[in-house]
């Protein structure tokens, strides 16, 4: 629809088209087709999964801004603390990008090798092409790329913050170093938005967090049905509108979809009876990238859970505290982003692999479908860990490797309906 | 049943611990009053100093027994020091050690301080890991002394004035009479060097307890040969904290909540059994777990206390009423 | 093979000092040598010396080898004992020049050795007491055994003498599984290994990479050979007894060497020498069959040791079989698995009663005996005292050893139990019976104990193979002789009063009032007191005892006693069954004087756990005293209640029961202060109990028992009227406790601790300090 508005106004005024219009354009185009097949390749989505559609449709097509009035912090990544940001009445981004005319652009600055994703959000950032600029940009030193790109970003004139992060979780030193880190950020952003972080504000914005993580179990709790009343594809949606959408909105919304998801349970729909379930994990699919997810759905698969840091990563940790005042909370908080994170960027692999098979046999998945970025290395260095364990416990497990740009897609779409159909005969053996 | 499994597992435990504490706080303080009599081998330190204690510790019988002359000890005559040992562990072997969590007096007394500091709004100190490691074995070194040091005084190699020697070293003998109004625990006893080394030690230990305990949740705990005691025969016990390692995302509510600094209640996810001798069994890591029952407490394997989401937000006060309000 | 492995924390080759001690080859060639080296010079001297004065024979095979070393060393180490076993040293060298040969197959039964042991060694010991005592015999038997085992080292190979005919070889293996070491190998290492060469190390042709997964170091005499040739050979610590609660491959032989064993020696020894030197040994079953025999027998044996000996074997046996039978048909399984499953249950029940009991006879006799034998036989001259004397009171911590040898056994039981596989409620049912041997074992502990208590030990021992070593010291108590100045004789007007200690016995000796019930708990405790008069710190015996005594219990009813009189002192003695007080009257009625005098005894028993109640606690009197003194009790409130300087007491005086006026009541206290006054009307007089105990600080005991008497005289018209009341009280608290000191101390140590506290928090801020290196 974008698309056609845009055709119209060439017509009449005949403009010359500015890069920045045609990069919207392009992009505008990658949302559209994406959403479309989301939209309509499947019988039945939930009808409150309209209110993503049009938010995606808004934010990628339209390009409306959200959060027009207020302070928006960017966030590089998972590990920058929603709660705080939110408890200083600014707004997070997540700045993690799935579009391949932002990968392209990207390109140029980054090593072609490097992660498409890192590459998209550097990318989007020197195109200057945002539909809520951050002012602020907070950079955890997560990976070695993202940890890069921070300083790219700084030299392109943005206010970049680097947020310290150890890259290993296990012991004390480690833990405290963390927990300092998330302190230090928290003084430095009150200071710069000249906010006092207060008690009762960091409170609210903890349960409010929390009782979106809540709706989001409660949601996924769904899934375990032998019939899941909602694709993979619909989730993954729901769970990246969380990066940018206002929280209130997201809560209500996603609440609408809980509810109607529960009717569908009972009235047992049986339009994914037999599918295959699997367990999704490796490098986050981040809209408008669904490929992979779209393709195993497509296959007649079905996502039943997943593991990675846009979806379940994103609501897994709920934060518990034992004292309710800010030297207990901040920490709690900062404990939250760190101890269960299962980011491959760690130096031990067994954490992840522990939620994999944990999720496949809560999910009583069948199979469980790795993909890896082209160019993240953690991913792909730890892949062989995941696929030996898997291999151990009996699952069978597909290791994808793709990019996001749609060149493989008859390559992917083979081997997963490959493994789709081998996984159908290992039932009907059973 | 299923509704009464939700009720306990959506429950708030802090409230149902604050009544419960408080209900044995009266029973073990001022039990006397009431002609309350639960004996003299309660695995808690209801002291015996106090007059109207509703039941003793039983460090205070098992010194006095065990520093019987040897002869005697190692004798039919002991049967006193074995009925004695047999009730203490079935008392134990109920409640493992929730009644540290809930029944202990001198527990009770530090929940107490904890809430007067939350109050004042200080923050609470932790220990480093080797400070932690090193503080934990003091308890040992303690049991050692209510074990071992009647053994010694009943081989003469003691003197009589180390009888009951750790009773005069606890800060229970001080403390608890208090409630009773009997501060005539409070006095430095001036007659022997050994008796003025042991009051002054109860005495500064006392004073160590209430500040410790003001800055530090469960202080005195870590000290506790009690503690130590329970843990010997924890394997024992009908109670079972256990831990469902493969549910567990180590995300650290549990140590978060924990008096105790335990860590592996966090990062073991290999033991089922996860009491620890620090453990009180407060059970505030279940009530904290937001993982479907990764953390449960048994008896007899019948799961009667596990995590669950939803109780895990409901203690939380995680919920949608904001959102009306704004 | 490896050259270097990353070794566990509880691996003992890689500690520093253990290590050294169990793994360097020089110093273990060293130490067996030295070992060789001794037990051949010990068999010369054996046969060269055969005297009394051959203190190192004995000393070296009976005080350090044989119990002492392999005791202590079997249940903790493992066969340490084989590693340096001169036999073995010799053998490794001689097998390799040897003919080789494989052992014929009757001979490859290790019943062989333990009958050998069983049979040849102890049955020979019950039989012919004596016969191996001798150094000669010592030498002999030892000489013979290594001829016959470096001829079977000669011909046969792998080290077949220590498997099959060493009489001790299925022992030290059966025991050994007490133990909290493991020879094993690291399994990393292991997998990828070709050359095996641990395998080929070893002298008796075992594989040690098996050792963890078989849970069982089969016949591994820990020589170590194989720990050069690779390194990934690790010897751990672990749980005391471990390989026992896991599954292996039981032995026949090593179940029955424990039960064997623990016939013939615990069992036998309790029979033979415990109840054999009871009073009562004639009625024993053993010494019956004996009298019956004997005239078969002749008097060259010892017949009753050869049937106590073979009683033990016969009830061992049979509480062993029988046992597992019952419970093999309860759980449904065959008896042979099981007996020999769950028969290793049995180990720790010969062993840790033995270790005590070599423990404390080293400590008694056997550490005097090694050093003199040691010494003597380097041509030196040393005298040491024992560690220990017998009858020590610490040595009584040795008899707990069998206990925990029960318990242990029990424990084993029940781990061994878990591992069959079967139902739950059979277990528990078959538990008792498959525990009967233990159980057995357990009575005849019990049985010795109270046979021993009951009808004592017999004048003079029963059996003759050990003569005056064995006569037991009874304990001399402390008898000081009585003096004749203790005694008086009592005037009519003279006061009489009790006293709890025997006035005629000075020092200590005078604790005799305080009778223990000895080692019988169920014996009601009783109490004496002696009647005296005089003074009160030095109190005489009362000569002439013209009155009554009475005794009234702690509910106020009369009850009997016992009137002694030892050397002209008269005291009673009763029973003191309860908590509460005891009243003691005397009643003189001399023609124009009456005198009474009065004790209360309090008994207060921690342990009996009595309901407290005030009646048991309130005076009481008699009619026949016509006049009466009682002290009123003034907030006693329980039996832990005692008097105090500073205490108010208030005493009333009654005649025929009615409050008396106008006596005079008189206070005096052990150090001489004194105080009269006269009753009220309501017959009261009033006391403050003083002060005056004030030693120097560090000689005050505040347990210190001040005595005080109090006496009431009234004279009426015809009579006069003497009555006497003593008691003790303690030092004031206040005398030597102080709550100002506390106070003052605690609030400094408060304000220090929360200053302290508030700087740190404040102030001091010290990141990332977790490691310090030492400069």
């Amino acid at each position: 629809m974008g698309f056609a508005q845009a055709k119209g106004d060439n017509k009449m005024k005949r403009n010359i088209e500015t890069p920045k219009d045609k990069q919207n354009r392009h992009k505008a185009m990658e949302a559209v087709a994406m959403l479309d097949k989301i939209r309509h390749d499947f019988i039945q989505p939930p009808k409150n999964m309209d209110y993503f559609y049009d938010l995606y449709e808004k934010v990628y097509c339209k390009r409306e801004s959200l959060h027009a009035k207020s302070v928006k912090v960017g966030t590089m990544c998972i590990q920058v603390p929603y709660e705080i940001i939110y408890a200083l009445d600014a707004v997070p981004i997540r700045l993690c990008n799935g579009f391949y005319t932002d990968d392209e652009i990207g390109s140029d600055l980054a090593p072609s090798k490097a992660c498409p994703l890192v590459k998209a959000t550097v990318g989007q950032f020197s195109s200057n092409n945002f539909s809520d600029k951050p002012d602020f940009v907070i950079s955890p030193t997560t990976c070695d790329q993202k940890s890069k790109s921070g300083a790219i970003i700084e030299d392109m004139g943005y206010l970049v913050y680097d947020m310290e992060f150890p890259r290993t979780k296990e012991s004390e030193e480690s833990r405290e170093y963390w927990r300092r880190s998330v302190r230090k950020f928290t003084k430095e952003l009150s200071k710069n938005l000249g906010k006092k972080l207060k008690k009762s504000k960091l409170k609210k914005t903890i349960q409010r967090i929390g009782y979106a993580q809540y709706l989001y179990h409660q949601l996924n709790d769904l899934r375990k049905e032998p019939n899941p009343p909602i694709l993979g594809k619909d989730i993954f949606l729901v769970t990246n509108a969380f990066f940018f959408d206002k929280i209130d909105n997201w809560i209500e919304a996603t609440q609408k979809l809980y509810e109607e998801c529960k009717i569908r349970v009972k009235n047992e729909d049986k339009t994914h009876k037999n599918s295959p379930r699997i367990v999704y994990t490796g490098s986050p699919p981040i809209f408008p990238n669904l490929k992979i997810p779209l393709l195993i759905e497509q296959s007649d698969g079905i996502i039943v859970a997943d593991e990675t840091c846009s979806a379940n990563r994103l609501f897994n940790d709920m934060v518990s505290i034992d004292e309710w005042f800010l030297y207990d909370m901040v920490d709690a908080v900062a404990d939250r982003y760190l101890k269960g994170c299962t980011c491959p960027i760690f130096t031990k692999n067994n954490d992840r692999i522990r939620r994999v098979i944990d999720l496949v046999k809560e999910y009583k998945a069948e199979g469980v479908v790795y993909q890896a970025f082209a160019g993240c290395q953690v991913y792909e260095m730890e892949q062989r860990s995941v696929i030996e364990a898997m291999e151990k416990e009996g699952i069978p497990i597909l290791y994808l490797e793709s990019d996001y740009s749609p060149s493989h897609l008859g390559q992917l779409t083979t081997r997963i309906e490959a493994f789709i159909e081998s996984l159908k005969n290992r039932r009907r053996r059973r | 049943m299923n509704k009464i499994r939700e009720f306990i597992n959506y429950g708030d435990l802090r409230k149902f611990r604050f009544w419960l504490q408080l209900f044995f706080f009266i029973i073990f303080i001022y039990g006397g009053y009431m002609a309350i009599d639960l004996g003299r081998n309660l695995p808690i330190f209801s002291c015996g100093y106090a007059r109207e204690t509703g039941g003793n510790c039983y460090f205070l019988g098992v010194q006095h027994q065990l520093a019987r002359p040897w002869s005697r000890l190692f004798s039919y005559a002991s049967i006193g020091v074995l009925t004695g040992f047999l009730t203490f562990l079935l008392w134990f072997v109920v409640f493992n050690k929730a009644w540290c969590g809930y029944a202990c007096p001198l527990g009770t007394i530090q929940d107490w301080i904890t809430s007067f500091r939350k109050f004042l709004k200080i923050p609470y100190s932790t220990y480093t890991r080797p400070q932690y490691q090193f503080l934990k074995k003091i308890k040992y070194v303690f049991l050692f002394i209510v074990i071992i040091f009647p053994l010694m005084l009943g081989l003469g190699l003691l003197d009589g004035e180390w009888r009951g020697a750790f009773c005069k070293m606890c800060p229970g003998r001080l403390i608890t009479p208090l409630f009773v109004g009997d501060y005539s625990q409070w006095t430095l006893d001036f007659s022997t060097g050994t008796a003025l080394f042991l009051t002054a030690f109860g005495m500064g230990f006392t004073v160590v307890f209430f500040v410790g305990s003001f800055i530090k949740k469960r202080f005195f705990c870590f000290f506790c040969p009690m503690s130590a005691m329970h843990y010997i025969f924890s394997d024992w016990a009908l109670l079972r904290l256990k831990k469902d390692g493969d549910k567990c995302t180590k995300c650290g509510d549990c140590y978060n909540v924990c008096d105790m600094q335990i860590k592996d209640i966090a990062d073991d996810v290999k033991s089922k059994n996860i009491l620890r001798d620090d453990c009180i069994f407060c059970m505030k890591c279940v009530a904290a777990c937001p993982e479907e029952d990764a953390l449960h407490v048994d008896i007899f394997n019948i799961k009667v206390f596990t995590s669950t989401k939803g109780g895990f937000a409901k203690r939380m006060n995680i919920n949608n009423k904001q959102e009306t309000k704004k | 093979m490896v050259d270097f492995i990353k070794r566990d924390k509880n691996d003992i080759f890689g500690k520093k000092i253990l290590g050294f001690l169990f793994k360097n080859q020089k110093f273990l060639l060293c130490l067996r040598v030295l070992v060789t080296f001794l037990f051949f010079y010990a068999i010369f001297l054996g046969f060269s010396d055969n005297s009394k004065g051959n203190l190192f024979t004995s000393a070296l095979f009976w005080g350090i080898f044989w119990s002492f070393f392999m005791v202590t060393t079997l249940p903790t180490f493992g066969r340490v004992f084989c590693s340096i076993c001169p036999h073995g040293f010799l053998g490794k060298y001689i097998s390799k020049i040897g003919l080789k040969k494989s052992m014929p197959r009757w001979m490859q039964n290790r019943f062989l050795g333990l009958f050998l042991l069983v049979l040849g060694w102890w049955g020979v010991y019950y039989v012919f007491p004596g016969v191996y005592r001798t150094p000669f015999g010592t030498a002999m038997l030892f000489l013979v055994m290594t001829l016959l085992s470096l001829v079977i080292y000669f011909l046969y190979r792998d080290m077949s003498y220590c498997k099959y005919i060493c009489p001790i070889g299925t022992v030290t293996r059966a025991f050994s599984k007490l133990s909290f070491t493991r020879l094993g190998t690291y399994k990393s290492a292991c997998s990828e290994c070709k050359t095996f060469d641990c395998a080929t190390a070893c002298p008796y042709n075992l594989k040690p990479f098996k050792f963890d997964k078989k849970n069982s170091m089969e016949d591994c005499t820990l020589c170590m050979e194989c720990t050069t040739a690779c390194e990934s050979v690790n010897f751990k610590f672990k749980k005391p007894s471990f390989s026992l609660f896991e599954k292996f491959k039981p032995q026949k032989a090593e179940v029955w060497a424990y039960i064997l064993i623990l016939a013939s020696i615990p069992i036998a020894m309790a029979f033979h020498h415990g109840i054999g030197r009871s009073k009562v040994a004639k009625d024993m079953i053993w010494y019956k069959t004996a009298e019956i025999f004997k005239p078969l027998l002749g008097n060259s044996l010892d017949s009753v040791g050869l049937f106590a000996y073979l009683y033990a074997m016969l009830f061992t046996i049979f509480a062993a079989t029988i046992g597992m039978y019952i419970a093999s048909k309860i759980l449904k399984k065959p008896f042979k698995e099981l007996f020999y499953n769950l028969g290793y249950s049995y180990a720790p029940l010969f062993i840790f009663a033995s270790l005590g009991h070599a423990l404390s006879g080293f400590f008694t006799r056997g550490y005097e005996k090694i050093v003199e034998g040691f010494a003597w036989a380097f041509g030196l001259s040393v005298d040491v005292a024992p560690l220990a004397k017998r009858g020590d009171d610490w040595l009584m911590i040795f008899s707990a050893f069998k206990w925990l040898a029960i318990i242990w056994a029990v424990m084993i039981l029940y781990k061994r139990m878990k591992l069959l596989k079967a139902d739950k409620m059979r277990k528990i049912v078959a538990f008792p019976f498959a525990a009967l041997l233990i159980i057995f074992y357990f009575g005849v502990n019990e049985y010795r104990e109270y046979i021993i208590d009951t009808y004592g030990r017999a004048d003079n021992g029963m059996h003759s193979n050990r003569g005056a070593g064995h006569t037991r010291h009874s304990r001399a108590k402390g008898r000081q002789g009585y003096s004749k100045s203790t005694l008086a004789y009592a005037k009519p007007n003279d006061t009489l009063f009790f006293t709890d200690r025997n006035p005629a016995v000075g020092g200590r000796g005078g604790m005799m009032g305080m009778m223990r019930a000895n080692r019988d708990s169920n014996a009601i405790p009783k109490r004496s007191f002696w009647l005296v008069t005089k003074k009160l710190d030095k109190p005489k015996c009362v000569k002439n005892i013209d009155g009554k005594f009475y005794i009234l219990n702690v509910n106020g009813e009369l009850v009997k006693s016992k009137i002694k009189s030892k050397k002209g002192c008269t005291s009673i003695t009763f029973e003191v069954p309860k908590n509460g007080y005891y009243t003691i009257y005397y009643i003189r009625d001399l023609d124009k004087i009456v005198n009474v005098a009065k004790y209360e005894y309090k008994r207060f028993n921690h342990g009996s756990n009595e309901e407290f109640s005030k009646d048991k606690i309130t005076p009481k009197t008699i009619k026949k005293a016509t006049v009466d003194i009682t002290r009123l009790r003034d907030g006693e409130d329980s039996f832990y209640y005692s008097l105090h300087a500073g205490d108010m007491l208030r005493f009333k005086v009654q005649k025929d029961g009615k409050a008396l006026q106008g006596a005079r009541v008189t206070l005096k206290t052990q150090f001489g202060w004194q105080k009269s006054v006269r009753t009220d009307k309501s017959g009261i007089a009033k006391f403050k109990l003083i002060q005056d105990y004030n030693p120097k600080w560090e000689k005050f005991n505040k347990r210190f028992r001040e005595k005080f008497l109090v006496t009431a005289v009234y004279k009426d018209k015809s009579d006069k009227y003497k009555v006497s009341y003593t008691a003790v009280y303690r030092p004031s608290r206040e005398a030597y406790q102080s709550y100002a000191y506390a106070l003052v101390i605690s609030i400094i140590l408060l304000i220090i601790l929360s200053l302290g506290i508030f700087i740190y928090r404040y102030k001091v801020q010290k990141p990332f300090k977790e490691v310090t290196f030492d400069e």
